[in-house]
């Protein structure tokens, strides 16, 4: 019995060390992300696929704590000790740029004959060119989507036979509507208040109402959020947060517990909602509350920084996996967010999927969601947050809150002259 | 020749000898923290940014500080919070103290144990734990508050979300999680004050507050001043418990003194502003221990 315990011991020791070496013969390559949670489980089962669809490479995925990631990834970078490639969000890619953290991925992929098709991208890939080159390669189109609850949509008489919504555009019919779910019994709407939450939102309201130009100056000299629109925006968003439940950070469990008509968040959440609501769970595209229909589609993204140390083939094989991924990008996307590469909107799996189909038009109406000029990412930001909390909670006016906002950004742009 | 004995030096060690001990704690202290504490300094009259070339600016990073609006709030703020939690945490230890040190009380071990226990707890883990417990329509608070009927059920206390009431539920969650360490600095102390003054006291028929006025309190006046001492400090540095709970919200209504600094040296990424806003701490700090030493000196007296 001990003969056979020790050589079955053996034999998975060796069998082990087949493995190790199978993967220690491949060019290690270190890919830096930032997903927790259900984006967490899908970038891994990617990065698991690359590594076992080929023999070269491997893919050595980690993930970084989202609160310090990007001060990790500039103090690597300085101390060049930076990952190969990496996950950035769109709004942080040309403050790097500017910085000197990241190195062109075009110019890269020609130079090692890694054959990208560019066209096949959505157009935020146009938005992340600078100087007509591109520094980051988008994974998904992340949204903001109006989830409802079709049982609760269905008592205020606001659903149609197909399950869709019959609410005509402008925010007068959607105050109506959640006038008639209150008088139904149910509360109307939930959305978050903290976090990149207010600045989607805003963001659509603002485009939705006519803005045209960027809230700062794409050269970064000066603000140039227009007054108009800004302030329509605002009082929009001041009626739609007078419908919210106030003060909450536990939006999905609200949502979830059924006596909600409505919840603004990310399309990521379907899955989620669908799971705990059934066949009652419905959704759609931002609505139109404003003169046109528009959201605000943000993205992840790929980006190489800048690393003394990678070699040719580290870089080659990085850009492989970034051309894999988009080809595959079903895998990614499947978790709620739009796919980034155009061809998959046209795959069979995507059209078969129930959620996506719900509100797959978002990619047609995206607005101009970056900030270029900006020196820090906009989402999230205090500057943004702080007067749009007010605004939300009536503790200011639009007007107010436009001021503030102008007045934020403008002392934003001097600390950076 | 009679030798004279050293009653200050009694198994003879040399003077330079006893620096040699300290030695292996002032080294990491000079390169940790004081040779730090020049860098910052040197720092805050930098533009310094990575991967940029250093110049030197003179006091511009003071004047732009100076000029900030942010920098008043949070300075406000982090006062706010030292006014609300520095009384709150010495007198509420002293009372648990006082009440676990009493030879009436059973299962002190127990109580001991619980207090204390917060502490030990990472203040991520606390921070998620309040914000469940003060969430509004679905937090533990304002569900026992309607259970009871002190709440209507229709109303919600924005115990996160109000400008002025996140403050309470702040300075709630610090004592919580803080009381206890200064608990048993206190207890420490009481269990050093001789059983023999509380035996006279009995004798002359002293009340439990009147021994606790005459004689616990005066007694431990050094421990006051260590607690103070110590509080002030960690109260002006505060910055996670109150991060991870509010984000400086609602509105930038607590934002600290350390949130403004990490967000300027680390967000903005102006270091030497962020190093400026350090050592402009570091001189606050430094300029409240001095007149606290002087009250406690004069008490002393």
């Amino acid at each position: 019995m001990k003969k056979f315990v020790a050589m079955l011991l053996a034999a998975l020791l060796a069998l082990s060390l087949v493995g190790a070496n199978a993967e220690a013969d491949k060019i290690e390559i270190e890919f830096w992300n930032l997903f927790g949670g259900l984006d967490g489980t899908y970038m891994t089962a990617m990065v698991d696929e690359f590594n076992a669809s080929q023999d070269k490479y491997f893919i050595n995925c980690i993930t970084q704590d989202f609160g310090s990631y990007y001060i990790k990834l500039k103090t690597a970078v300085s101390g060049n000790e930076a990952p190969d490639f990496c996950i950035s969000h769109d709004d942080y890619v040309w403050g790097l740029v500017k910085e000197g953290i990241l190195e062109p991925i075009d110019q890269k992929a020609e130079e090692l004959g890694v054959d990208f098709i560019w066209d096949n991208y959505i157009e935020k890939l146009d938005m992340l060119r600078f100087d007509g080159t591109i520094y980051a390669v988008p994974l998904d189109g992340v949204l903001r989507i109006m989830h409802y609850n079709k049982a609760i949509c269905q008592a205020a008489g606001l659903l149609n036979e197909d399950g869709t919504l019959n609410i005509e555009p402008g925010l007068d019919k959607w105050v109506e509507a959640f006038e008639k779910v209150k008088a139904a019994g149910y509360a109307p709407f939930v959305t978050r208040e903290k976090g990149s939450h207010p600045v989607y939102l805003f963001n659509a309201l603002y485009y939705q109402f006519g803005g045209t130009q960027p809230w700062i100056a794409d050269d970064g000299s000066s603000v140039t959020i227009e007054k108009e629109p800004a302030i329509a925006a605002l009082e929009a968003y001041r009626t739609l947060c007078s419908y919210n439940f106030e003060g909450v950070d536990s939006v999905s469990e609200i949502f979830l517990e059924g006596n909600t008509a409505f919840c603004y968040d990310q399309s990521a959440s379907a899955a989620t909602y669908f799971e705990g609501l059934g066949e009652n769970y419905g959704a759609q595209s931002t609505p139109q509350w404003g003169e046109t229909r528009k959201t605000a589609v943000y993205s992840h993204t790929f980006v190489l920084p800048v690393n003394a140390d990678r070699t040719e083939e580290q870089t080659r094989g990085a850009l492989e996996f970034i051309r894999w991924f988009g080809i595959n990008n079903w895998g990614w996307a499947a978790c709620g967010h739009m796919p980034a590469y155009k061809p998959v909107r046209d795959s069979e799996e995507f059209k078969a999927d129930p959620l996506h189909a719900l509100y797959a038009d978002s990619v047609d109406m995206p607005t101009d969601s970056l900030t270029y000029g900006a020196p820090i990412a906009m989402k999230g930001s205090a500057e943004m947050n702080d007067p749009l909390y007010e605004v939300g909670r009536g503790e200011i006016t639009a007007e107010e809150g436009y001021e503030k906002i102008v007045e934020n950004l403008e002392a934003l742009l001097a600390d950076y002259q | 020749m009679k030798k004279k004995r050293n009653l200050g030096n009694p198994v003879g060690v040399k003077d330079y000898e006893g620096y040699l001990f300290l030695i292996p704690l002032l080294i990491p202290y000079l390169i940790f923290t004081f040779s730090m504490l020049a860098t910052s300094f040197g720092l805050s009259f930098t533009n310094f940014k990575l991967n940029k070339p250093l110049e030197f600016v003179g006091l511009q990073n003071y004047q732009v500080l100076f000029g900030d609006k942010k920098f008043f709030s949070s300075l406000l703020n982090t006062l706010k919070y030292v006014a609300f939690t520095v009384p709150c945490m010495l007198m509420i230890p002293f009372l648990l103290a006082l009440m676990l040190n009493s030879n009436n009380l059973r299962a002190r071990g127990f109580f001991r144990v619980t207090f204390f226990y917060p502490q030990v707890i990472a203040v991520s883990i606390i921070t998620v734990l309040a914000s469940y417990i003060f969430q509004p329509y679905t937090g533990l608070v304002n569900g026992l508050l309607q259970t009871f009927r002190l709440l209507s059920p229709e109303v919600e206390i924005l115990w996160l979300a109000d400008k002025n009431l996140v403050w309470v539920t702040i300075v709630i969650m610090a004592v919580w999680r803080s009381a206890g360490y200064n608990m048993i600095i206190y207890l420490a102390g009481m269990q050093d004050i001789p059983d023999s003054y509380y035996e006279a006291a009995d004798l002359d028929g002293a009340s439990g507050l009147q021994k606790t006025w005459y004689i616990t309190l005066p007694c431990l006046k050094s421990i006051h001043v260590l607690t103070l001492f110590l509080q002030l400090i960690a109260s002006f540095k505060v910055f996670s418990q109150i991060y991870l709970l509010t984000e400086g919200g609602p509105s930038g209504a607590t934002r600290t003194y350390i949130q403004y600094l990490y967000e300027t040296a680390f967000n903005k990424w102006q270091l030497g502003r962020g190093s400026a806003a350090a050592i402009v701490l570091f001189l606050i700090i430094l300029l409240v221990t001095r007149v606290q030493l002087k009250i406690s000196d004069r008490f002393s007296d």
